[in-house]
């Protein structure tokens, strides 16, 4: 056991250190924020109440100690379910790589051969998890204690800490248990991510409605400690037993099941391609549709968030002065008009992302080398390439609508679907004009198409700036996305958005153009 | 000269490509005839895939032009590939496809003929229902086999085809292309390993530094080896 939990330090030597790494160092990060955030109790009595309307206790977990407020509980309201799902991410792929994935690959069968006992395999991911997880929780205990925000005590930096530790502890046993289960690492990944998620969703509706269904979760369990506050550590020995359980049943299963088979039968894998994949369309979309789905959620959900802040947004920008200086830029007439306006501005641009992903996919395939492959087919190259930039088109649409719905959605109706989709149509001349750019590229000057990303940075940071202090007509021209009409702050023009289509029509033409006749690499 | 090129089915007429400074190809002339198995033999680097990737159209000669069925290669591409089958030396197939999928899909809806699949999947012992990503280099290479040899080609572009099989598997294959040459196919094979290329081979041309140095029939008197040593080898 010892020879093989040494093992497995050796080959996570860089993986495990990195994660300790960026989970503690971002806990220092955020906690060291707060005295600069909410230096008074007044400002931090004002922040937890804005965190007390019901789609941020359904993102961030319940508001608790407004009778006794600091900054420590403040920030343990806000940061701690971040802190428990990045762990829980973490363990899930620490404890797959060591368990399933080496199974999968052969691995485990060649140190069987070894003088080891059968269970060692088992047992040592999850001791090892034991011993990462119990690292992480000191460390963010002495973190705590180190920056010592106003209402710090050692019991509450403890509780915080177990808190987190216990939680990966619970996802370590969990994604041990479901490695028995499915015979394929990519189906464990998916069963204890989606467990992740589904846990998240419980413990927001448990939240929201106050009822016990929150314990279900092992986060709403978690959350309960209430850190600096109650310093709770009766939901600590439950995760602890519950681990243990799934911890005895993943060994019995273990036990029951053959080696490199699932307790689950696996579902036969495609020996036939889909008469869909068989199109250029059908390809494409295969080949994209992840990241479209993820940009999308990506986008809703910031949506939803957004949104969820238009009924404080008084007392948000009276707590904070940058916040009053750029959305009340220009006079505008009301706050969340200019709430809305920045908010579509910025969040285009976002949107552009995914477009720009798809237009540059065909580029990704000739530099993994997979063209020959592609065009060695009887189809000519623009055949190929287009399907990627209708979808790249049809994408510039989707994320605006997703985006406006999550705003509606988030601000409870307080913002009407029509307008909110309206303004967010008004970006897209832009959003397309940055997937011409990268089809303009990916034609023209292939071996530079990385530079869109330089120049996406470019545009960003224009706007950016542009919010803190003005710059020259010429400068922020150069961006496209501010060449849109800021509606609804400024009034809606057809003359811009009509010119930057053509431009883009024009972009997309000579890029495919180009690639029709050019060498591929 | 001991061919005709209006017998050739792939015929190269002083092709050269340059990239940048450096001149890939040099005046190639070659002329392929109608069911042969042509052996294209010569070091790494000597211009062996760039002249491959002339002839699937993929890249433009700088000079010269390139033929299949008397067709551009460049410009008449889509009706070449319809009538041409075609091995990468090096496979990269996509992750997440299973072998299954991309069978299915270097071969297309119109030409996919199940029962031929089937087939070759036994003959090279390749399991179509594992993710790409699960492969070794030899079963990545078998994909692109079963792909192409179960795929109705009149013209056969194999570039270092069996450099990731073992001995029983690189058997098959020679049994597989000699038994498309019973059938009338033509096999535009390239390799840097002689005595593959002297086992199946009905003809051989040897490139060096992007210029072709010999072109010869081979029989049972053949000697490759001495001839080899006489140019001072690979």
């Amino acid at each position: 056991m010892n020879r093989y939990l040494h093992f497995i330090a050796r080959r996570e030597r860089v993986t495990t250190p990195l994660w300790i790494l960026s989970i503690v160092s971002s806990l220092l990060f955020f906690t060291a924020l707060y005295p600069t955030l909410i230096p008074t109790n007044e400002e931090a009595l004002a922040l937890a109440r804005t965190m007390q309307n019901p789609a941020m206790v359904a993102m961030m977990g319940p508001v608790y100690g407004l009778d006794a407020i600091s900054q420590a509980i403040v920030m343990s309201q806000e940061t701690l379910l971040w802190y428990l799902i990045a762990i829980s991410v973490m363990n899930i792929f620490l404890v797959t790589r060591h368990t399933r994935t080496d199974e999968e690959l052969g691995r485990v069968e060649l140190l069987l051969a070894q003088p080891i006992k059968p269970k060692t395999p088992t047992i040592a991911p999850i001791l090892f998890a034991l011993i990462v997880n119990t690292v992480i929780g000191i460390l963010s205990i002495i973190g705590l204690l180190i920056v010592d925000l106003e209402g710090t005590t050692f019991s509450g930096a403890f509780t915080f800490g177990v808190a987190i530790g216990n939680t990966g502890f619970f996802f370590a046993a969990l994604t041990l248990l479901l490695a028995q289960l499915f015979a394929t690492s990519t189906g464990v990944l998916t069963a204890s991510l989606s467990f992740l998620g589904v846990s998240y969703i419980i413990r927001a509706f448990g939240d929201l409605q106050e009822s016990p269904l929150t314990l279900f979760s092992p986060f709403g369990l978690a959350l309960k400690v209430r850190a600096f506050y109650l310093n709770d550590l009766w939901p600590i020995p439950i995760l602890l037993l519950q681990a243990l359980v799934l911890i005895a049943l993943a060994l019995l299963f273990n036990h029951v099941r053959d080696h490199g088979a699932g307790i689950i039968p696996q579902r036969a894998s495609r020996i036939h391609a889909p008469k869909s994949l068989l199109t250029p369309l059908g390809f494409a979309w295969r080949l994209g549709r992840s990241v479209t789905i993820a940009w999308g959620s990506a986008l809703f959900i910031l949506g939803l968030s957004y949104g969820s802040v238009i009924g404080e947004l008084e007392t948000f920008v009276q707590s904070n002065e940058l916040m009053r200086t750029i959305i009340l830029q220009g006079g505008p007439d009301t706050l969340t008009d200019g709430y809305v306006a920045l908010i579509f501005a910025l969040m285009s641009m976002v949107a552009g992302i995914p477009v720009m992903l798809s237009a540059l996919r065909i580029r990704k395939e000739e530099l993994r080398g997979r063209s020959e492959l592609i065009f060695a087919r009887p189809i000519d190259r623009i055949g190929v390439y287009l399907p990627f930039l209708f979808i790249a088109f049809i994408e510039g649409i989707l994320m605006t609508l997703l985006l406006a719905l999550g705003l509606v959605l988030g601000s409870n109706n307080a913002l009407a679907l029509g307008e909110m989709v309206c303004h967010g149509l008004t970006y897209l001349p832009a959003i397309w004009l940055l997937g011409g750019i990268a089809t303009f590229l990916v034609g023209m000057l292939p071996s530079l198409t990385s530079t869109v990303w330089i120049l996406f940075a470019s545009f960003f940071t224009i706007s950016y700036v542009k919010q803190i202090t003005p710059i020259p007509f010429w400068l922020s021209a150069l961006n496209p996305f501010e060449l849109i009409p800021r509606v609804p702050i400024e009034p809606f023009k057809a003359k811009p958005l009509i010119v930057l289509t053509i431009i883009s029509a024009f972009l997309v033409a000579g890029g495919l153009y180009r690639f029709e006749k050019r060498d591929l690499s | 000269m001991w061919y005709s090129n209006a017998m050739a089915v792939i015929a190269i007429n002083d092709v050269s490509k340059h990239f940048g400074k450096t001149k890939a190809l040099d005046g190639v002339t070659l002329a392929i005839e109608e069911n042969t198995i042509h052996g294209f033999l010569g070091p790494n680097g000597a211009g062996k895939t760039t002249m491959i990737r002339i002839l699937l159209g993929i890249i433009r000669p700088t000079r010269g032009e390139a033929s299949i069925f008397g067709l551009d290669a460049y410009r008449d591409r889509i009706p070449i590939h319809s009538r041409l089958a075609y091995v990468p030396g090096e496979v990269n197939l996509w992750p997440n496809f299973t072998g299954g999928e991309v069978i299915d899909l270097l071969i297309g809806r119109e030409r996919l003929d199940r029962k031929r699949i089937d087939h070759y999947l036994d003959l090279f012992e390749l399991d179509p229902s594992k993710k790409c990503k699960t492969y070794s280099k030899g079963n990545r290479q078998k994909v692109a086999l079963v792909a192409a040899f179960a795929s109705p080609a009149e013209v056969f572009i194999l570039d270092e085809p069996t450099s990731g099989l073992d001995p029983l598997m690189e058997q098959r294959f020679q049994q597989v292309i000699k038994a498309k040459h019973g059938e009338g196919k033509t096999i535009f094979l390239s390799s840097h390993i002689l005595s593959e290329v002297q086992k199946i081979a009905t003809a051989v041309s040897i490139i060096k530094q992007g210029r072709i140095e010999e072109t010869l029939l081979i029989d049972e008197h053949t000697d490759l080896e001495r001839f080899f040593h006489e140019s001072n080898g690979l």
